[in-house]
């Protein structure tokens, strides 16, 4: 019995999945010290940096594990973040409701999308991609350029930590938490089934429109948490801080092990995969890369990273 | 034993394809039925229809009486009805364990209680006797291991009206017994009704009671397994021959070649998936040689793999020399055509006849050319002529066109290239008798010169134009007959008992 | 019956220029003076880039139900800087070799990401538009400088702009509608099981398709530095991609179905949009919210996903 509910976790771990990702990450971070071994002095603003991050490659994960995608995961952040510090800045909101609106809006959005894709059986590639649209025409409209600054308690937060413990852990021990919670939960097992088969979960019973409404839901709530970091890292509103997340969000999600047919998709590998995927930024600046290549440089590794997942996972 | 279930008119269609029509009748509790039928009887339909997956076009289901709603699988499975299906409804990316407890895993506040499940799970396949790690992913499992588990799945419902659809097909003559054994305790125990579907004739008499026979979409009768033999089973499932199509036998215009000894096709040793277990077919320039047999034996996969759909193993000569076809587009390089009764994986309906019918030529004259349109339109007019395809000129869309029609745009499309093989997977399901005969007849005609492979449902088909019938049963071919031997009832008979002599 | 589809695709082409004409009419009553000549060249100039945009695009959407390319945008924003900085001092025609020759590359590559290794098209065309991206910022360091010589901006001008659009439309009309490669690409888009049955290459057609989109993407590029003159800030033309999307499908497209000629009107009537939203200063928020709506409500009719009971 013991010996069978240990070969069960193994199974739950996806191992071969947890390893790959975890190497990708330390040999990304072992590469960075090394080529610039002053990472170690900030490395804790950089582990902050992945948190948001990584809370969207969760939010990812969980609407691929179900067999759709979620292109809009970067401009919900962004209005999530927009619209909360303009509720500070114009209307003095500033204390727990502060955080609140953070969740609220993540969850709204969504709520929207899991509508539209789940219930109204809208492609979710393109349906995802349209309300990515609005809500980046509506952070622009909230506020049309950067504002600041953030409340007071908010922002101190980030740089004392909350209790003394650095906001990167904190951030890191949430992620943990949610991803736990969530694995032995039976939505995420309804989640895999409706994405690997969904005629067999139908047959089973299952509802796999509300499922996949529920795992865009949760999307939305994951995507609240990254605002909320991300809005303590910035110090500030910013209309167009999320747009080039989205892509990174869901290349780790890949590497995590989800793939665009569902089925699939590991946690901890996701969270592994957005920490390296953020060290690897800075490690191309560390490399000295000029900043007007970066963004090309970046591109193509995820280019890179993504063809040769898919080809591995061709091959078998 | 009382009546338990009770089915009225139960009707279901696909667009003009009736696939079940005002089915009632009643079943006790605590039996084995078997739900017997040739092709296309309907035998799918009915279970899908009462576990919720169709919804009945009209129709009751009643239990004890009582009239049920059922909207959905959910609604099904609540009432206690479940099924086994042939194509399997397991989850690949998830373990054993968990397909097993689909949607009833044992929860505290939505959180799986691993203890929990493992345990149930553990139990349930002791008491089971299966020997099959719960941990393993299902799309890690062999076929027969997941026929087990697809079994497993329905049985730990404890339902109380079970469908077995073909759960027979991978398992070993040891598993089958236990299956049988088990079929019987539950019957005995929970007094559950059992619906066993099975192409096996003689596994029906062994394990069922009654037998409920269908027909063309409609119930033939139910007979009791006891004081009935197989024979008036297969009668009824046959039903009284009615007149075959065409009425001349094919002869086949053999030139000096016959005395060549080299067949034009040859196909050794072939092997497709776990379909088609070890074929050898040897087919000479002029014959058509026709496979029979009930569906899913392996002929369609037996085609489809010549054609390049498919990969197989195994050795395909044409004309003397060997081939290896990976992709249509390999095959028709070699002159291979391939027309199914599927005309939408065939036929383009938002283009015209004269675009259909063109295609390969097109693809042959290479992609930068310019279309000739004089081309198409000979092409084209040639083959209306000759297939009699009804239409109002050759730029009207296929999708105007009746289902008959459609069929033959398919085939001429084949046709057209002067194929050297030709290979028809059932091609004349849904069409027209007016149209089959026009089909069968242009077929015998044009066959003179290249290799006919013609697999049909209906035998009826078959028999005016072809030279030899191979019956097909669990991917082999197990009796051939020809001359004076092809005959409709012996044919039929070969299918269902599925052996030799 | 024959009748009712063929005049239904046919009626399918007329919609979008119907429309055209009522936002006309709508502009000259809101705004009296809308309408003039100066307008009617202005659009016919200003809607070449799209008109180029949408014309890969076309095919793009005809070729099936998932495909889709959205880094025409992206292309044309880098094809505008590289070709600014290029024409300080190289002649035309080699800057549009160039320009020509990075189509190529990057559409190459998104057919092949998308035909060979089975990447999304909407995935692979997105990270492909944002590699050129990248590279608009990395080879002008982070300055895009460059004008366009006097040689470009009158070819980028009435009429003759407009001139080159007519007969780049007829013979992409001509080639989809005349040749073997064009019947194909409607076929497969129709039914890409039975395209694949009939030994159609459909590999090979998509990595062609998405070149062809690619190079088109490239070349209005050029022509938008042309119009403009100065090089536009990086990634602002990026929404273009999703314009030349609504564009083909207000004209009709669809896996299988529709041509050019529809995609026309589709551009004509967002440029006339455009030019409201300039007019009545419709700030760009607002635009890039009301093209997110339009996409989506056009969604709901069109491509759901199928039900699971029948």
């Amino acid at each position: 019995m013991k010996n069978l509910k240990f070969q069960l976790i193994k199974e739950y771990m996806n191992l071969k999945i947890l390893f790959s990702s975890t190497v990708f990450m330390l040999s990304i971070i072992i590469s960075n010290i090394i080529v610039n071994p002053g990472t170690l002095i900030y490395i804790n603003s950089i582990m902050l940096l992945a948190i948001p991050l990584s809370f969207l490659a969760l939010a990812e994960l969980v609407v691929l594990t179900t067999g759709e995608i979620d292109m809009s995961v970067g401009a919900a952040l962004t209005l999530a973040n927009v619209v909360s510090v303009y509720a500070y800045l114009r209307h003095g909101v500033e204390d727990y409701r502060f955080v609140l609106i953070h969740l609220i809006i993540g969850f709204a959005i969504g709520l929207i999308n899991g509508i539209l894709v789940g219930l109204l059986r809208v492609n979710s590639f393109l349906g995802t991609l349209a309300t990515s649209s609005v809500w980046s025409g509506l952070s622009l409209i909230v506020l049309n350029k950067p504002e600041g600054p953030i409340p007071q308690w908010f922002y101190r937060l980030f740089i004392d930590g909350l209790w003394g413990v650095p906001m990167s852990i904190i951030g890191i021990l949430i992620l943990l938490a949610v991803w736990i919670i969530l694995r032995f939960n039976k939505i995420l097992l309804y989640f895999y089934a409706v994405g690997s088969n969904p005629y067999a979960s139908f047959i089973a019973g299952i509802n796999v429109n509300l499922v996949k409404l529920f795992a865009f839901t949760l999307n939305g709530l994951f995507v609240g948490i990254a605002a909320l970091f991300m809005t303590g890292i910035i110090a500030s509103g910013d209309p167009r801080i999320g747009l080039p997340f989205t892509l990174s969000a869901i290349l780790a999600a890949i590497i995590g092990g989800a793939r665009f047919t569902g089925g699939v998709g590991d946690g901890i590998a996701t969270i592994c995969a957005a920490i390296g995927l953020t060290f690897m930024r800075n490690l191309i600046f560390s490399l000295g890369v000029p900043f007007y290549q970066q963004d090309l440089v970046h591109s193509g590794i995820v280019l890179a990273l993504l063809a040769i997942i898919m080809f591995l996972r061709g091959v078998k | 034993m009382k009546e338990m279930w009770r089915f009225e008119g139960l009707s279901k269609s696909f667009g003009p394809i009736k696939a079940l029509e005002d089915f009632s009748c009643s079943l006790e509790e605590g039996k084995i039925y078997a739900l017997v039928g040739g092709n296309g009887a309907g035998k799918s339909t009915l279970v899908k229809l009462v576990t919720g997956v169709l919804k009945p076009d009209k129709g009751k289901i009643f239990r004890e009486g009582k009239e049920l709603i059922i909207k959905s699988p959910r609604d099904a499975r609540k009432n206690g009805i479940v099924a086994a299906y042939q194509e399997f409804s397991l989850v690949p990316d998830l373990p054993v364990i968990n397909n097993l407890l689909l949607n009833i895993e044992p929860t505290k506040f939505s959180f799986i209680s691993i203890e929990k499940i493992i345990s149930q799970g553990k139990e349930f396949m002791e008491r089971l006797n299966i020997d099959i790690p719960l941990n393993k992913l299902v799309r890690d499992l062999s076929p027969s291991e997941k026929q087990i588990i697809e079994i497993a799945k329905a049985l730990i419902l404890e339902p109380k009206l079970l469908f077995l659809d073909e759960p027979t097909n991978y398992l070993s003559e040891q598993q089958r017994e236990e299956l049988f054994k088990i079929m019987i305790e539950v019957k005995n125990k929970t007094k559950a009704t059992i619906v066993f579907i099975s192409h096996r004739i003689e596994e029906v008499f062994k394990v069922c009671e009654e037998a409920i026979v269908l027909r063309n979409g409609r119930l033939v009768g139910i007979y009791d397994l006891a004081k009935v033999n197989v024979d008036e089973i297969i009668k009824a499932m046959v039903g009284e021959l009615e007149e075959t199509y065409g009425v001349h036998k094919h002869v086949v215009k053999k030139e000096a070649e016959k005395l060549l000894k080299k067949p034009m096709l040859s196909i050794k040793n072939l092997y497709v998936k776990d379909k088609v277990k070890g074929v050898t077919i040897n087919v000479e320039k002029g014959e058509i040689v026709g496979l029979a047999g009930l569906l899913g034996q392996g002929q369609s996969e037996f085609l489809r793999a010549l054609y390049g759909l498919l990969p197989y193993e195994g050795t395909v000569i044409l004309e003397d020399r060997e081939i290896k076809i990976t992709s249509p587009r390999d095959a028709l390089r070699h002159g291979v055509v391939y027309v199914s009764g599927d005309t939408l994986e065939g036929v383009f309906l938002m283009r015209s006849i004269k675009e259909n019918i063109s295609v390969v030529v097109n693809l042959q004259r290479g992609l930068y050319k310019l279309v000739d349109d004089d081309l198409e339109k000979e092409y084209a007019s040639k083959m209306i002529r000759k297939l009699n395809i009804v239409c109002k000129d050759l730029n009207q869309l296929v999708l105007h066109l009746s289902g008959g029609n459609r069929q033959k745009v398919y085939l001429a499309r084949g046709l057209v290239t002067n194929p050297k093989v030709l290979l028809l997977d059932d091609p004349l399901k849904g069409v027209d008798i007016r149209a089959k005969k026009e089909i069968l007849d242009i077929v015998r005609d044009l066959a003179h010169d290249k290799a006919v492979l013609f697999f049909s449902s209906d035998v009826k088909e078959l028999l005016p134009v072809v030279n030899r019938v191979l019956v097909f049963f669990e991917g082999k071919i197990v009796q051939e007959f020809k001359g004076e031997q092809l005959r409709e009832d012996l044919i039929l008979e070969a299918s269902i008992k599925g052996t030799t002599g | 019956m024959v009748d009712r589809v063929s005049l239904d695709l046919k009626l399918r082409l007329f919609v979008p220029y119907i429309i055209f004409v009522a936002l006309l009419l709508v502009g000259q009553l809101l705004a009296p003076g809308y309408l003039s000549l100066g307008l009617i060249q202005s659009i016919l100039t200003i809607a070449v880039p799209l008109g180029l945009m949408a014309m890969g695009e076309t095919m793009v959407l005809l070729l099936g139900g998932n495909e889709l390319d959205i880094s025409v945008g992206d292309q044309a924003s880098c094809a505008m800087i590289l070709s600014a900085l290029l024409l300080q001092s190289n002649p035309l025609w080699l800057t549009v070799l160039v320009v020509i020759a990075q189509g190529i590359v990057f559409g190459a590559l998104n057919g092949f990401g998308v035909r060979y290794l089975r990447i999304p098209p909407l995935i692979m065309t997105y990270i492909t538009g944002r590699i050129l991206y990248g590279l608009s910022i990395a080879i002008t360091r982070g300055t895009p400088s460059g004008l366009a010589p006097q040689e470009l901006i009158n070819i980028s001008s009435f009429p003759t702009i407009t001139m080159i659009w007519m007969v780049l439309s007829v013979v992409i009309v001509l080639i989809l509608a005349k040749t073997v490669f064009g019947r194909f690409i409607y076929a497969t888009g129709d039914n890409p099981v039975a395209a694949y049955n009939s030994g159609i290459p459909i590999k090979l057609m998509g990595v062609i398709v998405y070149t062809l989109s690619g190079v088109l993407g490239a070349i209005s590029g050029v022509f938008l530095l042309g119009i403009f003159i100065i090089p536009a800030q990086f990634g602002l033309v990026s929404s273009y991609s999703l314009q030349a999307v609504v564009a083909a499908i207000l004209g009709g497209v669809s896996a299988g179905r529709g041509s050019y000629i529809g995609t026309i009107g589709g551009v004509l009537v967002l440029t006339v949009l455009n030019s409201f939203f300039t007019i009545f200063n419709i700030p760009e928020a607002e635009r890039i919210m009301l093209y997110g709506i339009t996409l989506a409500i056009i969604l709901l009719f069109y491509g759901k996903r199928e039900k699971l009971r029948k």
